[in-house]
């Protein structure tokens, strides 16, 4: 019998999108900001059942609800539930307030369903899932034509990406027979999946390839920078923090549990994109003059840095511990500078960095926030992104990739450049007109959220390490006792049927 | 009975034809029946596949693919729609407010 409680976060949240877009059909005028707030209750008590609930592999292993998938759950819930908070902003301005709720939620669940695959079926799902909610979300603002050319490229390379992940999925399953992560790593050490590893390879980079661009990794990067300026603010925060995340979740999860015998091919193909994007990233970011767009190419950037842990080798507690917690902190520091950019967009109608200018007079609080934010994407010292970093290049360090971490470090300096040339607008330089600007009470508690937990994760990281070293060790333990498992069921299937070897 | 490996071939041209329709049409409703094309070319390998092995893994992933290719282009006609209100047209060279 299976037990099926730990699957209430994800029922919760699907009944959460569908009571949200219910709801939006009341009056605007009547419901003044609740929906958002529902929305962020339904994502905070989403995060305590699932934080409490028993580990589980239901449905013969396609999901796997362990300490992994928890410790992905509280990235995706604690973005979903400040986002939804500083939407609450919006609210009434928006046509479909319902719908932009029930399409961020439901992408929510299939950014979890990445993170608790057992399976390229399931990472399959949860990845188009996610996917179509955003492509809807991208063009929200249907009347604005960079929405929608935002949407549409996103639309095309997405399907795309998504396409080549299902081809990729299919090679491996002609070579292995199986596409469930733990029968996985068994197959491969068969000599059948030895004698056709070119193929075994090839799926594996269309599997890689089409998840490099969810984490928008260069050479997979072309539409980030697009979309994330076009979409609107809200929806940029989304997808450049959760969507990422999930990306993430199931990179880890797929070069965690499947241990590819012979790694220097997969190492190999993530070093280069790793390489890339840190370089790529960081130098596209310097000459930009749209908010927005630097953002897009620091979080190319962002990337880079993440893959220099998973190149590292994807399987050791370090890589995941560190990933996973770099990608917590990101999260609250991406969303908030995306705020930021919503914020003074309000106030300026612009984007531009320029409009930042001279923040600190016009609202000192905003500034101080803006400034926190860039110090942490920066790495400064006393902030969450300095401890992520350290703890990512330090296990990049360990796992002998030590030529990545210099280009990350030099990279890093070069980025600073950027982030201080926002700093520089907002504290150095006089506003042009002084008056004072008003932000919406949302964003600013959003904002001063994110903000104490850079500052909380930068003081002391100790429980965020804790949890991504659980949720490491749930990675590992489940592929090692699947091994033996698995591996009598794969030999017995090989007898009726010779694998095939093109 | 036609060996597993012909239907691989066939699926990897009929997925190499998607890629470069992609690459080289440009008008959107083309460029996702291409995509489509991608897809039944996994659909097919996922078929044969699972023939081959004698499972039923393989038409239980296309079951999903075909569902989930459903979803992907009802938003997306509804997203080129909504570019063609905007702007008179779809051709996706002329996307190009946003560039480097």
């Amino acid at each position: 019998m299976t037990d099926y409680r730990p699957l209430a976060p994800y029922a919760l949240l699907t009944i959460l999108a569908l009571a949200v877009a219910l709801l939006g059909t009341v009056p605007a005028a009547r419901r003044s900001g609740a929906l958002g707030w529902i929305t962020a209750i339904g994502a905070g008590l989403a995060l305590f059942i699932s934080s409490q609930s028993p580990e589980a592999t239901p449905w013969l292993g396609m999901l796997r609800l362990d300490a992994f998938s928890k410790a992905c759950n509280v990235i995706f819930l604690a973005a979903l539930a400040i986002i939804s908070i500083a939407s609450t902003a919006e609210e009434h301005r928006t046509a479909f307030a319902g719908e932009f709720y029930a399409l961020l939620t439901l992408s929510t669940v299939g950014l979890m369903l990445m993170g608790a695959s057992g399976g390229l079926l399931t990472m399959y799902l949860g990845l188009e899932l996610s996917t179509i909610a955003l492509f809807a979300l991208a063009g929200f603002s249907k009347r604005e034509k960079r929405s929608a050319e935002a949407a549409l490229k996103l639309l095309i390379l997405g399907s795309v990406a998504s396409a080549v992940v299902l081809y990729g999925a299919s090679i491996v399953y002609g070579v292995l027979g199986t596409t469930q992560f733990f029968e996985m790593s068994a197959a491969m050490s068969h000599p059948h999946a030895a004698g056709a590893s070119a193929a075994l390879y090839f799926g594996i980079t269309f599997i890689v390839a089409g998840l490099a661009f969810k984490v928008a990794a260069v050479p997979f990067h072309l539409w980030a920078p697009d979309v994330y300026e076009g979409a609107p603010s809200l929806v940029t925060a989304f997808l450049s923090t959760a969507s990422k995340a999930g990306g993430f979740a199931a990179l880890l999860r797929f070069l965690g549990s499947v241990q590819v015998p012979e790694d220097r091919t997969i190492s190999t193909l993530l070093i280069v994109l790793s390489a890339i994007s840190m370089i790529v990233g960081n130098l596209s970011a310097l000459s930009q003059k749209n908010f927005k767009r630097m953002l897009g190419y620091s979080g190319v950037a962002q990337s880079g840095y993440i893959l220099t842990a998973l190149a590292a080798g994807s399987a050791t507690s370090k890589t995941i511990s560190s990933a996973l917690m770099y990608l917590l902190l990101y999260a609250f520091t991406n969303v908030a500078a995306f705020l930021v950019a919503q914020a003074i967009h309000d106030a300026t109608g612009s984007d531009q960095i320029s409009a930042l200018r001279g923040l600190h007079r016009r609202r000192p609080t905003l500034a101080f926030c803006a400034v926190v934010v860039m110090f942490s994407l920066g790495g400064i010292p006393p902030l969450a992104g300095f401890v992520g970093k350290l703890y990512l290049f330090t296990a990049a360090w360990d796992g002998g990739q030590r030529c990545l971490v210099l280009i990350g470090a030099l990279t890093s300096v070069a980025a600073l450049y950027y982030y201080l040339m926002v700093v520089r607008q907002i504290y150095l330089l006089d506003p042009e007109d002084d008056r004072k600007i008003t932000v919406a009470p949302a964003i600013v508690m959003a904002i001063s959220l994110c903000t104490a937990a850079i500052l909380a994760i930068g003081i002391y990281p100790r429980p965020f390490v804790t949890m991504g070293e659980a949720a490491a060790s749930a990675v590992q333990v489940t592929s090692v006792a699947h091994q033996r498992e698995a591996a009598p069921v794969v030999a017995a299937s090989d007898v009726s049927s010779p694998h095939l070897r093109p | 009975m036609v060996p597993t490996s012909y239907y691989m071939i066939l699926s990897g041209i009929l997925f190499t034809i998607g890629v470069l329709g992609v690459l080289v049409k440009r008008n959107p409703i083309v460029i996702f029946m291409c995509i489509e094309l991608m897809l039944n070319a996994a659909n097919i390998a996922f078929v044969a596949l699972g023939r081959h092995f004698a499972q039923v893994n393989g038409q239980m992933y296309v079951i999903f693919a075909l569902a989930v290719a459903a979803a992907e282009v009802s938003v997306g006609l509804g997203i080129i729609v909504s570019i063609f209100r905007t702007r008179e047209s779809i051709n996706v060279d002329e996307m190009n407010l946003m560039k480097f």
